[in-house]
């Protein structure tokens, strides 16, 4: 049984999938991300009767977004995953967008006060533009929607060897002004 | 009775840290991973520095704490954590991290007051007696609080403007000291003498402090003497700030345990760790017949295991929390 979780944006997503079936929730909150989250991911168990020891995996989407958001989300996750001693991948928010939209080349953009993080893909799902923060979006691929498909991210890393839950962190891709300075 | 095992989590500033308290006044196991030395770069917390420390450490200290004590999380009985007041990002950290343990066990989650805990330092390894007057001094506040029993909380009155430590800070400021700049203020006090005129604090009949005023009376002394070319000895001018500062504490101090006729006194919060003032409430104490508790030093600074004694209070009248607690910037001991 596979947990995911997203908080990067205003769009809480959490889903389990169980065996074939996927269950899903999402939340729109601005500034609440701690009051929704966690309740969320209670419901889904309880809602359908799974028991979290049956959980054998998570995947959580550490950023770029809201850096509070992917906090919050990054917590969540890497201590059920110590506490359960169980595998945990993440996933840049920029390449969930893109793997949930497959197709040819292809950018992802997410926008905030200041700029847009980009990331683009090909159509075998390599990346050809890395991930970077700009004032301006120059890149001239067709841009995906900002929309998950579960399924699709699961897939995707289905190969992958579980990270230590210890060590992951966010993916913040902009520094902080105090980091400039320095 | 069974024991009653806690695991704490406290990150509301640059501290992250983890205790298992076994019913409220035992310390079975504290880490704390302090952020310190990466602070004194920038002279001070940046907050979102701090935030991002404590996810990358948060289950790190878990483990530790688990490994010192040589349990598992399935011993546990209940999970704390600080949710309130502090840096928002830095405690919804801890926060977060604490709601998964509390959902995975099935355990109570018990959210608990940054400042309950400062009081509660004085619970580990010790018994308190009630009706009790404490006065929490930190960075953030400056209360003086008349309990009359374990969970309840009447402010006799706070500082006006600055917290003590805040005044600490800023004066260690301008004195060119570096960051953490309280206890290089204690320091250089040390050695100084209190020759420098300081201003007569508030000396009225509520229970308020103010801060403020002392701290700019500092930064004008250092500016005047620049001007005429003076040198300032540091050392002296700590040793004023602190004599001042100090005696505003004690009078206030003593004048509620007097008025409210109260035997019993609690120091507490960052600040106490700050020998001399230990020393001076404790003087004041004894002249007067007051029993007087405070916390080891290493307890008076932000640790997991005062918030895991504040918990077993809360434990104890089943004041739990559920999974949609949030973490708040300000807030009382009544909120």
């Amino acid at each position: 049984m596979i947990l995911f979780i997203d908080t990067h944006d205003e769009l809480i997503t959490v889903a389990l999938k169980n065996n074939d079936t996927l269950y899903i929730k999402t939340k729109e909150s601005e500034y609440s991300h701690s009051i929704y989250t966690m309740p969320l991911i209670e419901s889904l168990f309880k809602e359908n009767n799974l028991d979290v020891k049956d959980l054998n995996k998570i995947i959580v989407v550490n950023g770029p977004g809201s850096f509070t958001g992917i906090r919050i989300g990054l917590s969540i996750a890497k201590t059920m995953a110590f506490a359960l001693n169980i595998d945990i991948n993440t996933i840049s928010s920029l390449k969930a967008y893109l793997i949930s939209n497959p197709g040819g080349k292809r950018k992802s953009v997410i926008e905030d006060n200041k700029g847009y993080y980009i990331c683009a893909m090909d159509e075998n799902n390599k990346v050809i533009v890395d991930e970077y923060y700009s004032t301006i979006d120059n890149e001239d691929y067709p841009v995906v929607e900002n929309k998950l498909d579960v399924d699709l991210i699961i897939e995707y890393l289905k190969n992958n060897k579980s990270e230590d839950p210890h060590h992951v962190s966010a993916n913040y891709v902009k520094k902080i002004e105090v980091e400039h300075d320095k | 009775m069974k024991d009653v095992y806690i695991l704490a989590v406290e990150s509301s500033c640059d501290e992250t840290s983890v205790s298992i308290i076994k019913n409220g006044y035992e310390d079975v196991a504290t880490i704390i991973n302090s952020q310190i030395d990466v602070h004194t770069k920038y002279g001070g917390v940046v907050p979102e520095v701090a935030s991002r420390l404590h996810l990358e450490n948060i289950t790190m200290v878990i483990n530790e704490c688990l490994e010192k004590a040589n349990m598992s999380l399935s011993d546990m009985d209940a999970f704390a954590c600080t949710y309130a007041p502090g840096l928002l990002g830095s405690l919804l950290v801890g926060v977060e991290a604490t709601k998964a343990l509390s959902f995975i066990y099935n355990k109570p989650l018990i959210a608990t007051n940054h400042m309950m805990g400062h009081i509660y330092a004085n619970m580990i390894g010790n018994k308190l007696s009630y009706p009790l007057i404490s006065l929490i001094v930190s960075g953030g506040h400056t209360d003086l609080i008349l309990m009359e029993s374990e969970d309840s909380f009447k402010y006799l009155g706070s500082t006006l403007d600055d917290a003590i430590g805040e005044a600490y800070d800023k004066v260690a400021r301008i004195l060119d000291l570096p960051y953490p700049g309280g206890p290089n203020v204690e320091k250089y006090a040390q050695s100084g003498k209190p020759t420098y005129k300081m201003p007569q604090i508030m000396n009225d009949e509520s229970f308020n402090f103010s801060f403020s005023g002392i701290k700019s009376h500092c930064n004008n002394l250092v500016h005047n003497e620049h001007q005429r070319g003076h040198e300032i000895n540091k050392n002296d001018l700590a040793c004023s700030f602190q004599n001042c500062v100090t005696s505003h504490l004690v009078d206030k101090t003593k004048k509620a345990l007097l008025q409210y006729n109260i035997k019993t006194f609690l120091l507490s919060g960052g600040v106490a760790a700050n020998s001399f003032i230990r020393n001076s409430l404790k003087d004041m104490c004894d002249e007067i017949g007051v029993e007087m508790h405070m916390p080891e030093k290493k307890y008076c600074t932000d640790n997991a295991a005062m918030i895991g004694a504040a918990a077993y209070v809360l434990y104890k009248h089943k004041k739990f929390s559920d999974l949609s607690i949030n973490a708040q910037s300000h807030i009382t001991l009544n909120d």
